[in-house]
């Protein structure tokens, strides 16, 4: 069985039909199109393909779906969890943080209908840059330029074909003064503190911090320092560790801000090996 | 670049590591060790029967960790 559009003389008309009913209408209107098959979406957000999640997350983009707009529709929520298994055979679980948060790199206006970002850590650690400096931020980082693109690499091609491309600002770098943020198009991404920790000073020592995003949903309301602790391994069993962020340190100029193993804003030295948990939109 | 990673990882999984001087200078050679080192320790780790080497590999990817909390 079949749906399709019935297009010739400016009409639209829906057909449920079989194949024989099909060419009976071929022959009669001598074209149509056939509409690709609606998915079948599961409330249960982890039993969705990507194909599925991108079906969904457009229609979330193109309603200007709320929160509660999602879970009505869809059964999905903030949290709500996704395996992927990488090339690697690593597993990793995506969240979705984010509903129609970040802006598309197209056109800069339209959003991304969801943002994921891993659970725990990667199995692996990475630096920020190859020596202890934060010049030139988030944009200029080895993280960014190399790392991302190869890590982005080990997703299996079906979560690649729907990732999109979207708007990230973080600060410059390199300065003990506050610094106006730079904008750019991002795949995988490091979150910031203030997406993280909000728009109080708990996003700690991030330069430029305020302007470079908004909280997340999924963190406002999962606020605590425990709630923000983050392992190795998905099971938990690894010890908990500092991740990332994108943001550098407002002061000294050899750090990138992370949250610790506590779940507390912290900060490292660029060239320290620590945890990746990164984010993607669809 | 996603087709020439399956194949290195494909082959890490069964025991074969390959040499990676020659990777596309897009890919980035320290994910790609490191994953490797990661694949070998799972490796090592189903039969626990090098222990040195296991330790080895865990150093380098977990080295100890320093606190810088205070800022």
């Amino acid at each position: 069985m079949a749906v399709i559009n019935y297009l010739k003389g400016g009409g639209s008309v829906d057909f449920t039909t079989t194949d024989e009913l099909l060419d009976e209408l071929e022959e009669a209107v001598g074209e149509y199109v056939l509409t690709p098959p609606v998915p079948t979406v599961d409330p249960i957000f982890g039993n969705n393909s990507p194909n599925t999640i991108e079906y969904v997350s457009n229609l979330i983009a193109e309603n200007e779906m709320t929160v509660s707009d999602v879970y009505n529709e869809f059964g999905w929520s903030l949290g709500d969890t996704v395996n992927i298994t990488l090339i690697t055979n690593e597993v990793i679980q995506m969240r979705i943080i984010g509903i129609n948060h970040d802006t598309l790199s197209s056109d800069h206006t339209s959003k991304a209908g969801l943002t994921l970002q891993m659970v725990n850590c990667l199995a692996t650690r990475y630096a920020m840059n190859d020596s202890n400096t934060n010049a030139g931020g988030w944009q200029s980082s080895k993280m960014k330029v190399s790392t991302m693109p190869t890590l982005l690499a080990l997703l299996p091609d079906e979560w690649q074909a729907v990732i999109k491309t979207v708007d990230k600002k973080s600060a410059n770098g390199g300065s003990s003064n506050y610094s106006a943020t730079v904008t750019t198009s991002e795949n995988l991404f490091l979150l910031a503190g203030v997406e993280i920790f909000g728009s109080s000073d708990s996003y700690g020592y991030a330069q430029d911090g305020a302007n470079e995003g908004t909280q997340y949903a999924y963190w406002a309301s999962h606020n605590t320092a425990n709630d923000r602790i983050k392992y190795y391994d998905n099971a938990g069993t690894q010890t908990a560790t500092f991740w990332w962020e994108r943001s550098s340190h407002y002061k000294y100029t050899s750090y990138f801000c992370s949250v610790s193993g506590g779940g507390d804003a912290g900060l490292n030295s660029a060239s320290y090996t620590r945890g990746v948990a990164f984010g993607f939109c669809v | 670049m996603n087709k020439l990673l399956k194949q290195i990882f494909d082959l890490a999984h069964q025991g074969v590591y390959v040499n990676l001087e020659n990777l596309p200078q897009d890919i980035s050679k320290e994910v790609v060790e490191k994953n490797l080192l990661y694949i070998e320790l799972q490796n090592l780790l189903k039969t626990d029967n090098n222990k040195k080497r296991i330790e080895e590999i865990k150093a380098i990817l977990y080295p100890p960790i320093e606190e810088e909390e205070n800022g």
